[in-house]
């Protein structure tokens, strides 16, 4: 039955991609409806979900210690003594996670119908959305890190198609090619990591790596230094840079923004970006025991937290200040994981995919109802014309805030509790996040007001109300959002629980730090939060001041708003040094050197041919015959002078 | 039927040459006779690709040794002998050959018009040449269908080629020439010491297999035998820095010649020295490891960045042969068996995706007559079945997982991890910049708005380019997914010519979900 899990959108991609390809796109063929194309690949990822669901009971059912479900589909590779199967593993974890992206997954589709409704190739659109669905459930379910790895490249695969689904302006195909390449660099540790973990440990398989390592209370084999624990860990972490956008590695995500908008909820905040995540928590026992590591995975995660927050409260585009949100909390999840409280950033990879889901489809449907219009300075006062919208859309945005009892706010405050508290934590990270936390609140209540409240800024656009069909599922998502956090409430916490087989369950605080302290800073940061959103309301209710205070911090803004020139930065660094040199190789090297020296070869022996004035029909043939005669002279002398 | 059996290899390798030397006889004045000779030869590779499928049904996967073995004394003086035979190692690339065959014929069946029957005479004429240096189990045979192979191409090139066919047909020929005489003094000297060793006289490998050679050092007899054979099979690779003929050649030869080229007569190099210089000189191998593996890496990073910056589609396309070939050198000269592998396996993944991605490149040639990439862009609108099929080689080409090409790379990185990290670490580069010249140029050929006028009317895919191009769409996933079909047939074979070659038996632990391996690795 697990097989089904990823086969059923695969199944939904084969109809519709073969129905595409065949019917649909020779030129002048008619283009299928999003009406009919949609529900296949919504009811595709549906029973995907179902499935998903049993599998969570099924799970449940089993005896604590026990409870995966295995299933070998074939042997992939096998070469003298290295083999590897195509074997799928569901675990509390995997299932959590499957259950996210099928759960979310079904609603991102559903609202896809109602906003690919105008679009030219909505067959297209839904097989990839199905093959994504497909790659990013075997990235949470293969058992060994190839099939991970295949997932992971599958989703990046997708990640380039749709983010580059409107090819014909170069700069979406651009931004997508932009993903794919940046994921490669990624890639490249992820390799390199498993290559040290295979060379290390002679496995690829999470459950016999976590059992050799001694399960649940891991340590380091005798034969093993921290030394190569920690390169593993640092070189996997590479590769989640890449994938779930940290520094320096996060330059792609705010550029994928060009690709549809339920594409950027499902896999540009919801899904794929946390897989990093889901690698890290995943090899949380590997990782436990390298301290450096997860230094280094809570450092880079504050850092980015921090930095793309101060990028988000310049924007203007309404999907880009979600993108640069989306890095900054993938951040957050990065800095639990890194003071060893997985669970912490398992449970904001939940919330986050409901309450950011949420927002994205918000944004959709605010841009929808306003005619493709994404900068926020037009809109404004849309509270009357898309009722609806607006109040699905507060609920995301106090969620994302850290309101209680909004589902973010449990999630950050334990992230931050954690931080602070963990034997790994300290206050510098704390105060990191905290900060992080105050601009959150300010740049998304900068954002809701100048979206939703005010009046409406651009004239000329008539605003309407989305349909139901994409309404319905922000309502849901709304919903989760609002009592999504339930499940992790502190203390007596069902997601500890539940994840206990996996991430064994730490109540390590560090010395000097008193357990009240938890609640001091739950007032703290709630505190925080209502100051970032009461700056910011007072703020964007009065245009004029927010346009002097602009002006006043013109060269802050514009480094801000220019998004610190990192990719500019990039470009001078890498992009423009290679491509140079790369010239150089080939004009300077290949053509100049080799070449050269080939063709004097060839000279020479015209000269020499020459000198002996036999060779002055220049014909091949004659050359053949000298160096015949000469390999028999070597002849000669190999026998008879070597002998 | 009973000779037929018998005589199996023999009959596969020489048909297609008798099948075009009686296509020369048939008349091409008239437009009826042109379709009739290009139906007739299409129909000759078919069946010997027929032929190979019963040859192959022949081949008893658990063996390592020869088999369907033929031997004919021919100059029992000099230990020449006809004598072929067929080990995993040769199994598959020969079906590549004939596979391709059929596949680069059809492909470009409206390709060329001037001289068809000398065109297709050659063609053909190069298969068994190909076909007949994969079997050889004599080494001068091998030499004399090695030299074989070389004419058919040589003319191909020069005839038929582009502008600078005539440069690039020589530079081609040149390079190949001065490499296989060096190899043809070792092949003197090798049968010489036979004489010495055991009194007679013998090309046989397998007679050759047993000699005892002298010395380990860089210049040894066996350093310098090596270096020999070594150079002949590092410029058909072609490994850097001998590469910079395939570019010239690769650009200038007509489609299916550059289909043959890059998914065949490269293969020559690693088939070389899988066959021949691993086992003959196991010690000079030794030595010789690390400059070679620091070779290949070179190729990796050098082909990949000099691809990334051309203008011309099938230049890039050639420079990325050389990167993708360098992963073949670096795997073999790992010597373990799981790169070793992974090597032979890259070596079939080159010939199915860079066969394709010529195919392709011819394809829009014929249409609109230019390799530049700035004459494109925006193609996908007009050809959206060309974009789809573009789209899954070059996927394989830059080794996506599920494709045929993430196995070759993965294991030969992996192997290749045991024997040298820095070097893998360089080598995974490659990786990286694999997809920035693959998608870069994707990109400028496939994505944006049509800005030239002349792409405006493309016409997609027809019914018989689909055709051609289906098999290796094909081949990709089914290499992806299932490779363990064909590892079961070779890896008999490359543990021979591993254990030859002097290799230390590695033991690699078993990554399955039973706990026992890593309890011993623990244990350890």
């Amino acid at each position: 039955m697990l097989a089904l899990v990823p086969v059923f959108p695969l199944i939904g991609f084969l109809i519709n991609g073969v129905w595409y390809a065949f019917f649909q796109a020779p030129p002048g063929k008619h283009k299928a409806h999003s009406g009919v194309t949609g529900v296949i690949a919504s009811l595709a990822i549906f029973s995907s979900f179902v499935v998903s669901l049993l599998l969570f009971f099924q799970l449940k059912d089993l005896p604590e210690e026990g409870r995966a479900i295995n299933q070998v589909l074939f042997s992939w590779i096998n070469a003298g003594n290295f083999s590897l199967d195509m074997a799928l593993r569901i675990d509390p974890l995997s299932s959590l996670f499957t259950l996210v992206i099928t759960g979310v997954g079904t609603l991102i589709h559903i609202y896809s119908i109602g906003y690919m409704h105008h679009d030219e190739t909505p067959g297209k659109f839904f097989a990839y959305l199905n093959l994504f669905c497909f790659a990013m459930l075997m990235l949470v379910l293969g058992a060994s890190l190839p099939i991970m790895f295949m997932g992971w490249e599958g989703v990046g695969l997708c990640s380039y198609l749709l983010i580059g689904y409107w090819y014909t302006d170069i700069e979406k195909a651009k931004a997508g090619k932009k993903a794919f390449i940046v994921n490669r660099i990624g890639d490249f540790g992820f390799l390199l990591g498993m290559f040290l973990i295979f060379s290390t440990f002679g496995t690829l398989d999470f459950a016999v790596l976590r059992e050799g390592l001694g399960g649940a209370h891991a340590s380091i084999p005798p034969s093993v230094s921290v030394g190569a624990i920690t390169t593993i860990c640092v070189l996997l972490f590479v590769g989640c840079m890449g994938k779930s956008a940290q520094i320096p590695l996060f330059v792609w995500l705010p550029d994928a923004m060009a690709g549809p908008t339920p594409v950027s909820a499902l896999i540009h905040a919801a899904t794929m970006v946390t897989s990093g995540i889901y690698l890290v928590a995943r090899l949380n026992f590997l990782y436990s025991l390298s301290p450096v590591a997860l230094e280094v995975v809570a450092s880079v995660g504050v850092f980015t937290a921090f930095f793309a927050a101060t990028i988000a409260i310049t924007q203007t585009d309404i999907k880009k200040i979600l993108a640069y949100s989306t890095v900054s909390q993938l951040g957050y999840m990065f800095l639990a994981c890194g003071v060893g409280a997985y669970t912490a950033g398992v449970f904001h990879v939940i919330t986050h995919a409901f309450f950011k889901a949420l927002l994205f489809l918000g944004a959709g449907s605010v841009i929808h109802g306003m005619h493709e219009e994404q900068d926020i300075l037009k809109m404004g006062g849309l509270r009357f014309k898309m009722p609806k919208t607006f109040l699905v859309f507060a609920a995301g945005w106090l969620a994302i805030c850290g309101i209680p009892p909004f589902s973010g706010f449990f999630s950050k405050d334990e992230i931050l509790w954690k931080a602070f508290s963990s034997t790994h934590g300290s206050i510098f990270l704390w105060g990191l996040g905290a900060a992080t936390a105050v601009m959150t609140a300010f740049y998304m209540t900068r954002l809701f007001s100048l979206t939703f409240l005010g009046t409406l800024r651009s004239k000329e656009v008539h605003v309407h109300e989305s349909p139901n069909v994409m309404v319905v599922p922000l309502q849901i998502l709304a919903v989760l959002s609002v009592v999504g956090g339930f499940m992790g409430i502190p203390h007596l916490s069902w997601l500890d629980h539940w994840l206990e087989p996996v991430i064994p369950e730490s109540h390590g605080i560090a010395e000097g730090i008193s357990p009240s302290m938890e609640w001091v800073l739950m007032a703290v940061s709630v505190a925080g939060a209502a100051l970032g959103i009461y700056v910011a309301l007072r703020m964007y209710a009065n245009l004029p001041k927010a346009a002097e205070l602009k002006r006043k911090w013109a060269g802050l803004h514009k480094v801000l708003t220019d998004k610190w020139y990192i990719d500019e930065i990039y470009e001078f660094l890498f992009v423009k040094p290679i491509l140079g040199f790369s010239k150089l190789l080939w004009k300077y090297f290949d053509v100049a050197v080799i070449d050269r020296c080939i063709n004097s070869l060839g000279r020479g022996s015209e000269w020499s041919g020459q000198v002996l004035r036999l060779a002055q029909t220049g014909s091949i043939q004659f050359y053949a015959l000298i160096l015949f005669l000469g390999i028999m002279a070597s002849v000669g002398y190999l026998i008879y002078g070597m002998a | 039927m009973e000779w037929l059996e018998s005589h199996l290899i023999t009959t596969t390798v020489f048909l297609p040459l008798l099948w075009a030397t009686a296509g020369l006889l048939i008349p091409v004045s008239s437009q009826g006779g042109k379709t009739f000779l290009k139906t007739w030869i299409f129909f000759g590779s078919l069946v010997t690709f027929a032929l190979s499928v019963w040859m192959f049904q022949q081949y008893s996967p658990s063996g390592p040794e020869f088999q369907l073995s033929e031997s004919i004394e021919w100059l029992p003086q000099l230990g020449i002998s006809y004598s072929v035979g067929l080990d995993g190692i040769s199994l598959w690339l020969i079906m590549l050959t004939t596979f391709l065959m059929p596949i680069a014929i059809l492909g470009s069946f409206n390709a060329v018009d001037m001289r068809l029957r000398e065109y297709y005479f050659l063609l053909l004429s190069l298969e068994t040449g190909m076909l007949g240096a994969f079997i050889s189990l004599d080494l001068f045979l091998f030499y004399i269908f090695w030299e074989a192979m070389l004419i058919p191409m040589y003319f191909l090139i020069g005839i038929w080629g582009g502008k600078d066919r005539i440069y690039a047909a020589m530079k081609f020929f040149l390079f190949t020439l001065v490499g296989s005489l060096l190899m043809l003094v070792a092949i003197f000297y090798l049968a010489y010491q036979h004489k010495v060793q055991f009194g007679n006289y013998s090309m046989l490998v397998t007679d050759l297999y047993r000699l005892k050679l002298l010395g380990a050092g860089f210049f040894s007899p066996q350093g310098l035998l090596f270096l020999a054979f070594a150079v002949a099979f590092a410029i058909k690779v072609p490994l850097f820095p001998l590469h910079t003929w395939l570019p010239d050649a690769h650009v200038q030869a007509p489609t299916a010649g550059s289909v043959i080229l890059a998914a065949v007569l490269l293969k020559m190099g690693g088939y070389g020295f899988m066959r021949f210089a691993f086992p003959l000189f196991p010690e000079a191998v030794a030595t010789y490891q690390i400059p070679f593996m620091v070779l290949g890496t070179i190729a990796i990073i050098y082909g990949a960045a000099v691809a990334m910056v051309q203008p011309d589609i099938k230049k890039l396309v050639a420079y990325s042969s050389v990167s993708h070939m360098g992963y073949v050198v670096l795997g073999l000269f790992s010597l373990n068996s799981l790169a070793a592998t992974g090597a032979y396996y890259q070596m079939l993944n080159h010939g199915v995706s860079t066969g394709a991605l010529f195919l392709l490149v011819g394809m829009i040639y014929e249409r609109r007559h230019t390799r530049e990439i700035s004459e494109y862009g925006g193609i996908t609108k007009v050809m959206p079945w060309f974009a789809v099929i573009f789209m899954i080689v070059t996927l394989s080409s830059i080794a996506l997982p599920g494709t045929n090409g993430f196995i070759g790379e993965f294991m030969i990185l992996l192997g290749a991890w045991r024997a040298n990290q820095t070097l893998t670490v360089i080598a995974a580069l490659g990786v990286i910049l694999g997809a920035v010249y693959m998608l870069w140029m994707f990109q400028r050929v496939m994505f944006g708005p049509i800005t030239n006028k002349e792409n405006e009317k493309l016409k997609d895919l027809s019914f018989r380019e689909i055709a051609v191009l289906t098999p290796l769409v094909v081949s990709i996933f089914v290499m992806g997914f299932f490779p363990n079909y064909f590892f079961s047939r070779t890896q008999p074979s490359i543990e021979r010519f591993l254990s030859r070659s002097g290799a230390k038996s590695q033991t690699t632990a078993v990554a399955t979900v039973t706990l026992e391996p890593f309890n011993q690795i623990k244990g350890n």
